[in-house]
């Protein structure tokens, strides 16, 4: 057969791809039909194909425990966002003051002040104080909202921070390579055995005294502990991260893309931002992820001593913190705070483990 | 000892001493930034008076001659007198903290590593049983609780409602550093446990293993003899950073047991800004650390001749 010699059978133009072809040379003149819908999944051996995320999402979901801490972080994220537009009370709010009551301060959960106990009779409703009030005559619910949402924030933001500066460093440590690498990985390796605790009460009492005194805005808003935190995890935690992603960085350069994406003009900064990070990128997050519940344990047991966000802000750490000087007679100002950042923790802590086992194919047992 | 590996020690004795540098340094300057002085207090003192006071202290030198002066001390543990504790050396406030801190570490560091190894190991034997599971929620829970809550749920419980412990430290003896211990020891016991647990599963999956069973050694032989001795060497070298984290870490402890032990000597020292007190406190537990870390370094390459020094 040569070419411009018609075809022996006629040729559709419009070729459709999509559908397996029917026609072989052999059969031709034979009577041919479409396979039945049965014989073509009995000729379908491959299963669909999954990218990784997909697959690995799959993997965390057949993990029950974390799961399990996954919907509830949600379910409890949720209920803060939503219980802080229905409940009718503001975590710096002394009821006390309102009606100068003063049966208001120290109420028990689901117990009632005089003056509500009288609008009650009159048939109104009082929305309940769900965990009691404080001695100041603050609704207690609402504090340990506040606080649990303060507690949360610190751990996403502290983990964005050590995200943000120890991939940047890292890859670009591990793309650089050579002397700069060396220089940048001996400043880690200093930074790495620093005593965190030392410095965090070092940082956190130096600012909380100048704080005292000096009004730097949104800072002093803030409160010592918290911008101390922010500073500390800027200043010591990002290493490990930083230490993480170049080890990612110095296996993915060697392979060819980079290799491709390098010898077409792509500026280091291309090749880290496009090809880099990205592929490094589910180890990063899990790792960040990890950062988290560290944060909110440091945050914790800084406002514990003292030195965390400034009244009438709260978080839960300087709740419990409150709470312990009048454990004795009203546990609950203790107890509440205290067990939410147990459970807060446990539960991101769980999740983490979970996400770790599952997008890390190295540890598939 | 060959050079390669004195090249390694020198080279780590170089990162301490440096690590410390690093640390009195931020420290000198961070402390700067306080407004006020040790000196400025509610009753106001007279020009000479105050005068006299700095020149005591070597507050009066230049800014940079302080900073070198501080560098010197720290190096060579000479700390001077208390800027606030009237009359008293540094180091005899250190001495007295180290004396209640000191044996609480120790003990927690003693009652972590007894516990972690052994619960570890029993988890690793019985996977996938309910003792494995049992251990393994419980230290995951055990991780989750921040110690001032472990305190203060330990305080309320068993010296307040129940009073089976004392609580002063002071003259109450060693039954009162009992509830203290045990917040102490809870969270590294913890780590601990899980760390030991996934090197004896490393450990039991190995080839030897599988060939000394084969060769007729006994479950517990191999499990004391083989798998043991293998699977206790990270714990062992965790052991020193841990006792100088749980000595630095019991501040918070100490701060809700009323312990009167450096983690307080150290939060009272730079809230009051006694820059002799912050200095000797800073370094030692620097020091403690930097030197731990390092014991322990050492000892892995002495406890896993595999591992090449870099």
């Amino acid at each position: 057969m040569k070419i411009g010699d018609k075809l022996p059978f006629p040729v559709s133009l419009q070729v459709d791809y999509d559908r397996p072809s029917i026609y072989h040379l052999d059969d031709y003149g034979k009577e041919t039909k479409e396979a039945s819908k049965d014989e073509k999944a009995a000729q379908q051996k491959m299963r669909p194909s999954t990218s990784f995320f997909r697959d690995s999402v799959k993997r965390f979901l057949r993990n029950p425990v974390a799961t399990t801490c996954f919907v509830i972080m949600v379910l409890l994220i949720l209920t803060v966002i939503i219980m802080t537009f229905v409940d009718p009370y503001k975590y710096d709010h002394q009821l006390t003051l309102d009606a100068y009551d003063a049966s208001y301060n120290h109420l028990f959960p689901f117990q009632y002040s005089d003056t509500e106990k009288a609008l009650i009779a009159q048939g109104q409703y009082v929305f309940p104080h769900i965990f009691g009030t404080d001695d100041l005559g603050r609704d207690y619910f609402a504090r340990v909202l506040c606080g649990t949402a303060v507690s949360l924030c610190v751990g996403f933001f502290a983990a964005a921070i050590v995200l943000i500066i120890g991939s940047i460093y890292g890859s670009v440590s591990g793309y650089l390579g050579g002397k700069v690498d060396l220089i940048m990985m001996r400043i880690v390796d200093v930074i790495y055995s620093l005593p965190d605790i030392v410095l965090i009460i070092l940082i956190s009492v130096v600012l909380h005294q100048v704080f005292l005194t000096a009004d730097i805005g949104i800072f002093t808003k803030l409160g010592s502990g918290m911008v101390s935190i922010f500073i500390v995890f800027a200043l010591l935690y990002w290493v490990g991260m930083a230490r993480l992603v170049r080890g990612q960085v110095l296996s993915l350069k060697e392979q060819e893309y980079v290799l491709a994406s390098r010898s077409i003009g792509g500026s280091p900064w291309f090749v880290i931002k496009k090809h880099l990070l990205p592929n490094s990128m589910s180890v990063i997050i899990i790792s960040a992820g990890l950062e988290i519940p560290s944060a909110i344990f440091t945050e914790s047991f800084l406002s514990f001593l003292g030195l965390g966000v400034n009244a009438p802000m709260a978080s839960l750490g300087s709740l419990a913190s409150q709470g312990e000087n009048s454990m004795k007679v009203y546990p609950y100002l203790l107890f509440i705070p205290a067990l939410t950042i147990c459970f807060i923790v446990l539960c991101l802590n769980l999740i983490g483990d979970g996400l770790r086992d599952a997008f890390d194919p190295r540890l598939q047992r | 000892m060959n050079g390669k590996t004195l090249m390694y020690i020198l080279k780590r004795i170089g990162m301490a001493v440096l690590t410390i540098f690093v640390v009195v340094s931020f420290t000198f300057w961070f402390m700067q930034l306080i407004p006020g002085g040790p000196f400025t207090s509610e009753k106001s003192v007279s020009d000479t008076t105050m005068a006299a006071l700095k020149a005591k202290y070597g507050l009066d030198k230049p800014l940079f001659i302080q900073y070198l002066i501080y560098i010197w001390r720290s190096f060579t543990f000479d700390f001077g007198l208390s800027m606030k504790q009237i009359g008293m050396n540094v180091d005899d406030i250190i001495a007295n903290g180290m004396r209640y801190s000191f044996p609480m570490g120790l003990t927690a560091t003693v009652i972590a590593l007894t516990f972690g190894t052994f619960f570890g190991s029993i988890a690793a034997v019985k996977r996938g049983t309910w003792i494995d599971h049992v251990i393994m929620i419980g230290s995951s829970a055990s991780v989750a609780f921040p110690s001032f809550v472990i305190a203060t749920f330990l305080l309320y419980f068993f010296a307040l409602k129940l009073g089976w412990f004392p609580t002063d430290y002071v003259n109450g003896g060693n039954q009162a550093f009992i509830l203290p211990v045990i917040t102490l020891a809870l969270y590294p016991s913890a780590y601990i446990t899980r760390m030991s647990r996934s090197a004896t599963l490393d450990s039991l999956g190995s080839d030897y293993i599988i060939t000394a069973r084969a060769k007729g050694a006994s479950k517990t032989r191999v499990l004391f003899g083989h798998v043991m001795k293998n699977s206790l060497a990270p714990t062992i070298t965790y052991a020193g950073p841990m006792f100088a984290g749980i000595i630095t870490g019991s501040l918070v402890v100490e701060q809700i047991y009323q312990v009167p032990g450096i983690g307080r000597a150290f939060i009272n020292s730079i809230t009051g800004r006694d820059y002799s007190l912050v200095m000797g406190t800073t370094v030692i537990l620097t020091d403690l650390i930097v030197l731990m870390t390092l014991v322990s370094d050492l000892l892995y390459k002495v406890v896993n001749p595999r591992v090449e020094l870099e």
